[in-house]
């Protein structure tokens, strides 16, 4: 790729210097680079049909990526030296400072695929399909939910905590003494849990930090006896697994969210470089 | 009491099998701003173009001088072929277009290719001035030398010296003329006066302006346009010599004769002695002062009639003029004819363009004082001094420097003009306002 910027360079010197008035792009050297710049802008949006069709049998997805990559950065000599660094009119100005948005977005783009999957996997233990979170989301929330309800069926019956375990089938009952920290329980979890886990990236919630979380979880462990510590260990789980859904939303967000610039730009550029190549065309 | 288990199988469950089969919120998202995005933006580039306004998709701001048409593309893209209207796809614009309201004289007949005129009056680069050509248009044939012209490829550094100055010629006019003496302290009409350049040399504009050492007054027609404006207006004896230098040459006559041709002077010399007899009937009877007898061996003695004393008066006189006053200036052949008949005065040969290929604003350089540029003017004594400034002087200004961008124009046009103007004809416009504004 550097051979080749070295090559743009070589023949930009050498057409400059037959080129002596006007736009450079309408010269002879100004158009290979014109058509150059052309031919890369449409290699870069076949990227997204490729894509769409992954069973072709045209070349890995990860030989189109790179190639996407190594010719967008050919694609800012290319365009710049067929502008000759000068911008012109309002179309050919909106489709380069377009061209160099697409190609920066890019740019941060592949930055971010580069460093934030590893980041994820590190911050996001309990990490999972993006588009399924306010489904898992509310699974943990009815999880939650059926906990509390099961504890306070529990104790409002008979004063007795049973813990069942599911997967061997025994019961163990313990003894309580008074039902009012199972009211504070319920009181915690109807005004600070429940909402922490209903709503999706509370991030200005306090449980949205761990500490905050793990000081609330602390002071219940307090207050309740011994035997419903692990309903709260559960609860804390959830909200554990809650926090890493919305740490992965945002996240996601971030990793993602340059697509929304660089895609939908990447086609306005195309459709305006072939306006820009007709009216040259028709004009020049 | 029911324990939350997280088991394999139960975690298997959490996910909808045909999520991939709907679109998420981000995909939706990036098809509407895909196809939203590029429609916005042609429309918004597109939409006078069904008006006829395709300014949006110029290559850059039209010219300062042709800005008013810049949304009537239709005006110079209208491609033409011998004055046929081409129907096509293409719109490209042709020399008929520009010739259609410009005047263009061709360059020379030996040059080796005609360019295209956009193709160094380029538009759409919102040029201030289109005459402002690229040297590099000129340079691709004057590079190597054309004719009688030395290779030029940049100013100053790649350009010759003046043709005037390289070859060592000297002024071939006849006029006698001591600059180093004239911007002395000397002797005026009215005492002594420090003379300075523009009281002698002005250009065509400044002509009217009041001359402080002339018999005469007004502008100056020779002047002409596109060729020597900015050029010095030649000098005329009535302008310029005659407040200091007059010819008189008879002390009992008031008025001097004619800066004209001997013919005409000794017209004057005769009708003017004539009235001085008539004035006085007696005078012909006296005799000749000795001072006025030229050469000294002439007789003294009374004439023995008034046709002789008028013969010899004027002989005298014209002796007076051919020997000592026109002298002064002229180069004046006396040959061998009799001294009665009047000499031949050599023609002036006052060069009023020095270099006929180049142009010169004097307006443009008025902040200068002419000696800093004509620099030998105060020392030359010799009429055939060639006191136009080296290529050095102007390269004082007119230099590309690394280290400066700021400095005076270097292109050719500064100084050349591609088109021959001498071979300019009458233009007949055919377009209307309305045509060309569009309106």
């Amino acid at each position: 790729m550097a051979g080749l910027t070295v090559v743009a360079i070589a023949i930009y010197v050498v057409a400059q210097q037959r080129h002596f008035t006007g736009a450079f792009g309408g010269t002879g050297g100004g158009l290979f680079f014109g058509v150059c710049g052309f031919a890369l802008i449409v290699f870069h949006n076949l990227l997204s049909l490729r894509k769409r069709f992954p069973v072709w049998r045209i070349g890995k997805s990860q030989t189109w990526m790179r190639a996407h990559l190594w010719f967008g950065l050919l694609t800012i000599p290319v365009v710049i030296f067929h502008t000759g660094f000068v911008l012109g009119g309002r179309l050919s100005a909106l489709t380069f400072w377009l061209c160099m948005i697409v190609i920066a977005s890019g740019f941060v783009g592949a930055t971010l695929q580069h460093f934030m999957p590893r980041l994820m996997t590190q911050r996001v233990p309990m990490e999972t399909i993006y588009d399924q979170i306010d489904r898992v989301q509310g699974q943990l929330l009815a999880e939650a939910d059926g906990l509390i309800k099961d504890v306070e069926a529990t104790a409002a019956k008979s004063g007795v905590l049973l813990f069942k375990n599911e997967e061997k089938g025994t019961a163990v009952a313990t003894a309580s003494t008074s039902l009012e920290p199972f009211e504070e329980l319920r009181s915690v979890y109807q005004q600070r849990l429940r909402p922490f886990l209903a709503k999706r990236g509370d991030y200005g919630n306090p449980l949205y930090q761990r500490s905050n979380a793990k000081g609330l979880f602390f002071r219940l462990r307090k207050l309740i006896p011994k035997e419903v510590h692990i309903v709260l260990d559960d609860l804390e789980n959830i909200c554990e697994e809650k926090r890493d859904l919305d740490r992965q939303s945002r996240m996601h967000r971030v990793l993602h969210g340059w697509l929304l610039v660089h895609v939908p730009l990447a086609y306005g550029l195309l459709i305006l470089v072939i306006v820009h190549a007709i009216s040259a065309i028709r004009y020049l | 009491m029911v324990r939350r288990t997280r088991t394999a199988k139960r975690l298997g469950t959490r996910h909808d099998l045909n999520y991939f089969k709907r679109w998420s919120a981000s995909r939706k998202w990036r098809l509407w701003l895909s196809v939203g995005l590029p429609l916005v933006l042609v429309v918004w580039l597109l939409a006078g173009v069904p008006g006829g306004d395709a300014s949006s998709l110029s290559p850059g701001p039209m010219s300062h001088q042709h800005a008013f048409i810049g949304k009537k593309c239709e005006t110079c893209h209208v491609w033409k072929v011998a004055g046929v209207r081409v129907a096509s796809f293409r719109k490209v614009v042709t020399d008929e277009a520009c010739l259609e309201c410009h005047q263009a004289p061709a360059h020379k007949t030996t040059q080796p290719f005609t360019p295209a005129c956009g193709s160094c009056h380029a538009e759409h680069t919102g040029s201030p001035d289109l005459k402002r050509v690229a040297a590099g248009n000129c340079v691709q044939c004057h590079q190597n030398g054309m004719g009688q012209f030395q290779p030029v490829s940049a100013f100053p550094a790649q350009h010759p010296e003046f043709t005037i100055l390289r070859d060592g010629r000297r002024d071939p006019g006849t006029v006698a003329f001591n600059h180093a003496l004239h911007l002395k302290n000397i002797q005026g009409p009215d005492g002594r006066v420090q003379l300075e350049c523009s009281d002698c040399h002005r250009t065509a504009k400044d002509t009217g302006a009041k001359w402080e050492f002339a018999s005469t007054q007004g502008t100056d027609a020779s002047a002409k346009p596109h060729v020597n404006a900015g050029l010095m207006v030649p000098l005329t004896y009535e302008r310029n010599c005659e407040a200091c230098h007059r010819l008189q040459f008879d002390p009992r006559m008031q008025d001097a004769v004619p800066h004209k041709e001997p013919n005409v002077i000794h017209a004057f010399l005769v009708e003017r002695y004539k009235n001085y007899l008539a004035a006085n009937p007696g005078a012909w009877r006296t005799r000749e002062p000795v001072g006025r007898l030229i050469p000294a061996s002439e007789s003294s003695a009374a004439a023995s009639t008034p046709e002789q004393w008028l013969g010899k008066q004027v002989h005298f006189a014209e002796q007076l003029l051919w020997r000592k006053t026109c002298k002064e200036c002229h180069q004046i052949d006396y040959g061998s004819a009799p001294s009665s008949e009047a000499p031949k005065i050599a023609a002036a040969k006052l060069t009023t363009v020095w270099m006929p290929h180049a142009r010169f604003q004097h307006e443009a350089h008025a902040a200068l004082n002419c000696t800093s540029c004509h620099t030998k003017t105060a020392a030359s004594r010799d009429t055939a001094d060639v006191l136009v400034p080296s290529i050095k002087t102007c390269a004082q200004c007119h230099s590309v420097s690394f280290q400066s961008e700021s400095h005076a124009e270097t292109g050719c046009f500064e100084c050349h003009q591609y088109h021959d103007w001498s071979k300019r004809t009458p233009f007949k416009g055919t377009k209307s306002i309305d045509q060309l504004t569009g309106k």
